[in-house]
């Protein structure tokens, strides 16, 4: 596991993504087939960990870099 | 494993468990009914009991017979919370939740328990050592002093519980965080 967050944090875009693209929530899980809750939870910053499958289906749908998707923000 | 397999080995682990702290409870309540027995055959206030070997045994000394008796209801006692916490993992499994922080503490009280049962269990036979030795009858059985490899059976199940406990502990932290992935 890895250890406790010491400052900074990442911030996921995918609101603005969501904006720029025109496209809703609910658009984006139909692509990506994932969950609306997971999604959901991913986009309030509320998850934990995201899989490589799952950036790359946002990526691919979103036609954007895993850059565009995460921030890191000094704390 | 079948699931049906699976169900009747909960099954029958959690009846066993209920069982036996169904046995623990009706041993450990004869055993606290033993205590003014003691006293009252040590004042010679019980006639009927005199002539018995076991009156022989209270009246060598009465304070190491209620010494017994009292360990052997707090042993009891700590094996009616063992196999109770036993029963609360085994109902988890059965909910198809058993990695939580609550189930590797249970474990770690588990270990506790039986390592003060262990304790416990030597002390009583000092204390029989004791007695046997005060009664001068040369009557110490093999019981009391032997070695046997059941002592080594506990101290392994002891070390089995705290490792069982820390796997739990990780397994719980591994599936908090497989929680939040998405």
């Amino acid at each position: 596991m890895p250890p406790e967050d010491e400052g900074g944090s990442i911030t996921v875009k995918l609101d603005d993504l969501l904006h720029q693209r025109r496209m809703t929530l609910t658009e984006l899980a139909d692509h990506v087939g994932l969950t609306l809750a997971n999604l959901s939870i991913l986009k309030t910053g509320k998850a934990r960990a995201i899989r490589f499958s799952t950036l790359r289906a946002i990526c691919r749908a979103l036609q954007c870099q895993p850059g565009d998707l995460l921030v890191y923000e000094e704390g | 494993m079948s699931e049906k397999s699976e169900d009747a080995l909960l099954l029958s682990g959690r009846m066993l468990a209920r069982l036996l702290q169904w046995l623990c409870a009706l041993a450990g309540g004869v055993v606290l009914l033993l205590i003014p027995i003691i006293v009252l055959v040590s004042q010679d206030m019980m006639p009927g009991f005199s002539s018995t070997n076991r009156s022989d045994t209270i009246e060598a000394s009465p304070l190491s017979a209620i010494a017994i008796a009292v360990m052997l209801a707090l042993i009891l006692a700590l094996l009616f919370r063992f196999f109770g916490k036993l029963r609360a993992i085994i109902l988890s499994v059965g909910e198809g939740d058993p990695f939580t922080p609550e189930n590797a503490r249970r474990l770690d009280a588990m270990a506790w328990l039986f390592l003060g049962v262990k304790i416990m269990t030597v002390l009583v036979a000092g204390l029989r050592l004791h007695l046997a030795s005060l009664m001068d009858k040369g009557a110490i059985d093999g019981n009391v002093l032997g070695f046997s490899l059941y002592d080594l059976d506990a101290l392994l199940i002891v070390i089995v519980l705290f490792v069982l406990a820390r796997m739990f502990r990780h397994g719980s932290a591994m599936r908090e965080d497989l929680k939040g992935t998405v």
